[in-house]
């Protein structure tokens, strides 16, 4: 009779692997919220019996990806995550460490400093790695956030990086990246994702001219300047290293990047890169400043106006997006716009049309074949039933738009099923309701449409 | 790369309790182990395979599967990429072929180990994971009457390995 206990370990490895790996796709783990259900499967499976015990512990593959996610931990909660990781990383044996830790909720960046601090002492396997910690609403000082004497920080260690993976580092994310300081000597040849968000420009910077020297094959780029409460703490720590590094440095550092494809960088360390391969430029939101373009424009020429450069993302629009001097972003040569929460005025300067040697076109991106707009609020959908009939009415050969994808647009009225899989004969336009008719008819006449 | 010759063959298989199985050359070959058997003997239509290590009634089963899924495309070699992980999904055929009970279950695992069918071990891989999936370690033992036969030490060190996880 066939029971569990037949099955050699290989399969039982196999078996492992597979209940602990359902969520676990890096780094989406932090948008689809894991909540460690992964952690605490492997650590069931290994408390049944001796031999599943040895069989977990035995595939070190099982503890070479650890996931830890927390809200509103307390400190003894981290001691024990720290010992646990420490446990996972030693069972890894010497293979490439997967790591993503996101703690929310932080009180404070000192009872997670051990936790990375062990992570920190398995550098050389870093393969992949995420950390992503945001701190507390509750107010600093408050009575319930008890710093142990221990902790006290003359005693601490620095987050100083020496390897950071060295040949192994594929991906580094962390929205601390100013918290690490920097002694890497050794090039970092996989290392083709890097996102960070820093706190103060000459971190920033000290950060960028530490590890993008070593970093030549990096494909994707982002940097974001974000000010939290954990500032003072990283500042007050590393100030001295950023400052003595600029003093240090004759001149100013220049990051050429042959293999960047995609780019989202805080505006004014533009100057400081090219990049021969770029695809795609990211902006947070369009910055107001007219040397914020001028820089962006001279990083293109300086760039050798890619020819591969033909996708630009905006985050998000603000008020003050139509002081600035917007239309010099998109050039003409861009053919895919992604934009997330457009405002009015985004539409209409995107249906103006334009008139030079009698020829009609549009005034801005011209060429535009695909767009992507993210969160817009049912108020727009008047606005872009008008710039979608706009681009495509305007008929051979000057059309050139060909597809559009919606991401959680138009809640109240959201695209009918009818647009988005549409029959082989045609949508019957009578059954489609009129604030979706001229797309439907688009859709009819060709135009690809889709929606998540 | 099988011929147009090899799909209209037949294949004659044994199985542990001496039944013979007479099947398509096609669904055979499912089996990479049958098929490596089958490029060892030749042309011979007339010799059987044996399968020592399946009963009857098990193989039958596995046939089954194999018959629904003879013109599956051959899987793809295993990725090296760490960043790709397999799901728990489970096909809606595979599914309702896989509703056996644990007897059959774990049957059916073994013998597609044993002739080397990855897909089959695959569902029924994936089959047990769902099972144990979300489970304490006490509720995995009684599914599975597994013994605990840890020492009251080795579950004390156990519990302080693990202890951040439950009271986070």
């Amino acid at each position: 009779m066939a029971a569990i206990v037949n099955l050699v370990d290989d399969i039982l490895c196999d078996i492992f692997s597979l209940t602990i790996q359902n969520t676990r796709v890096f780094p989406e783990i932090f948008k689809t919220g894991n909540d460690f259900r992964d952690c605490v499967s492997l650590i069931n499976i290994s408390r049944v019996c001796r031999r599943w015990r040895e069989v977990a512990l035995t595939d070190s593959s099982l503890w070479s990806s650890i996931y830890i996610h927390l809200d509103s931990p307390t400190a003894r909660t981290l001691d024990k995550v720290t010992y646990f990781a420490s446990i996972c990383f030693t069972r890894s044996k010497d293979l490439s460490l997967i790591c993503a830790i996101s703690i929310s909720n932080l009180d404070h960046l000192r009872f997670a400093r051990p936790l990375v601090q062990t992570l920190i002492s398995h550098e050389d396997r870093w393969s992949r790695i995420a950390i992503n910690f945001t701190p507390s609403t509750r107010p600093f000082g408050s009575s319930k956030i008890n710093i142990p004497e221990s902790e006290d920080s003359d005693g601490e260690q620095d987050l100083l990086l020496r390897y950071a993976g060295s040949s192994h580092l594929k991906e580094f994310h962390s929205n601390l990246a100013s918290w690490f300081t920097y002694s890497i000597n050794s090039p970092l040849p996989a290392l083709s994702t890097l996102r960070m968000t820093c706190f103060i420009l000459v971190g920033c910077m000290d950060t960028l001219a530490n590890l993008l020297p070593f970093a030549l094959n990096l494909q994707e780029l982002e940097v974001t300047l974000e000010t939290t409460r954990f500032d003072a703490d990283v500042v007050e720590r590393n100030m001295q290293v950023w400052m003595a590094a600029v003093q240090e440095a004759k001149v100013r550092p220049h990051f050429t990047l042959p293999a960047l494809q995609t780019l989202n960088i805080h505006a004014p360390l533009i100057p400081l890169f090219t990049c021969s391969a770029l695809k795609i430029y990211v902006m947070q939101t369009i910055s107001w400043r007219p040397s914020d373009l001028t820089n962006y424009l001279e990083f293109i020429e300086r760039s050798g106006l890619p020819p591969s450069f033909r996708t630009i993302e905006v985050r998000s629009t603000t008020s003050l997006w139509f002081n600035a001097p917007v239309r010099g972003y998109f050039l003409p040569t861009i053919t895919n716009l992604l934009i997330t929460s457009p405002e009015k005025r985004f539409f209409t300067m995107f249906y103006e049309r334009s008139r030079e040697d009698g020829v009609v076109g549009f005034s801005v991106l011209p060429a535009l074949k695909y767009l992507e707009i993210t969160d817009c609020g049912d108020g727009h959908l008047p606005f872009f039933s008008s710039l979608i009939t706009s681009r495509w009415d305007i008929g051979a050969p000057h059309r050139t738009l060909k597809s559009v994808r919606l991401n959680r647009c138009f809640t109240s009225s959201p695209v009918p099923e009818l647009l988005l899989s549409p029959p082989s004969n045609g949508i019957d336009l009578t059954r489609v309701e009129e604030n979706w008719r001229e797309i439907a008819r688009c859709v009819n006449e060709g135009l690809s449409l889709f929606a998540c | 790369m099988s011929t147009t010759e090899d799909k209209t063959r037949k294949v004659k298989l044994v199985t542990s309790d001496n039944e013979e199985f007479e099947v398509d050359w096609e669904v055979a070959t499912r089996s990479v182990l049958i098929k490596h058997m089958l490029e060892d003997i030749g042309e011979s239509e007339e010799q059987a395979i044996p399968l020592p290590n399946v009963t009857a009634n098990v193989l039958k089963k596995v046939l089954e599967w194999c018959e629904h899924h003879r013109k599956d495309p051959e899987p793809a070699p295993e990725s090296s990429d760490d960043n790709r992980k397999r799901t728990l999904e489970i096909g809606d055929w595979d599914a309702k072929f896989i509703q056996v009970d644990q007897e059959m279950l774990f049957e059916i695992i073994l013998a597609a180990n044993y002739l080397d069918i990855k897909a089959l071990l695959d569902v029924g891989c994936k089959t047990v994971a769902n099972m144990i999936k979300g489970k304490q370690p006490e509720e995995i033992r009684k599914m599975f009457n597994i013994v605990n036969d840890f020492t009251p030490e080795e579950e004390a060190q156990i519990k302080k390995e693990n202890e951040w996880a439950e009271d986070r």
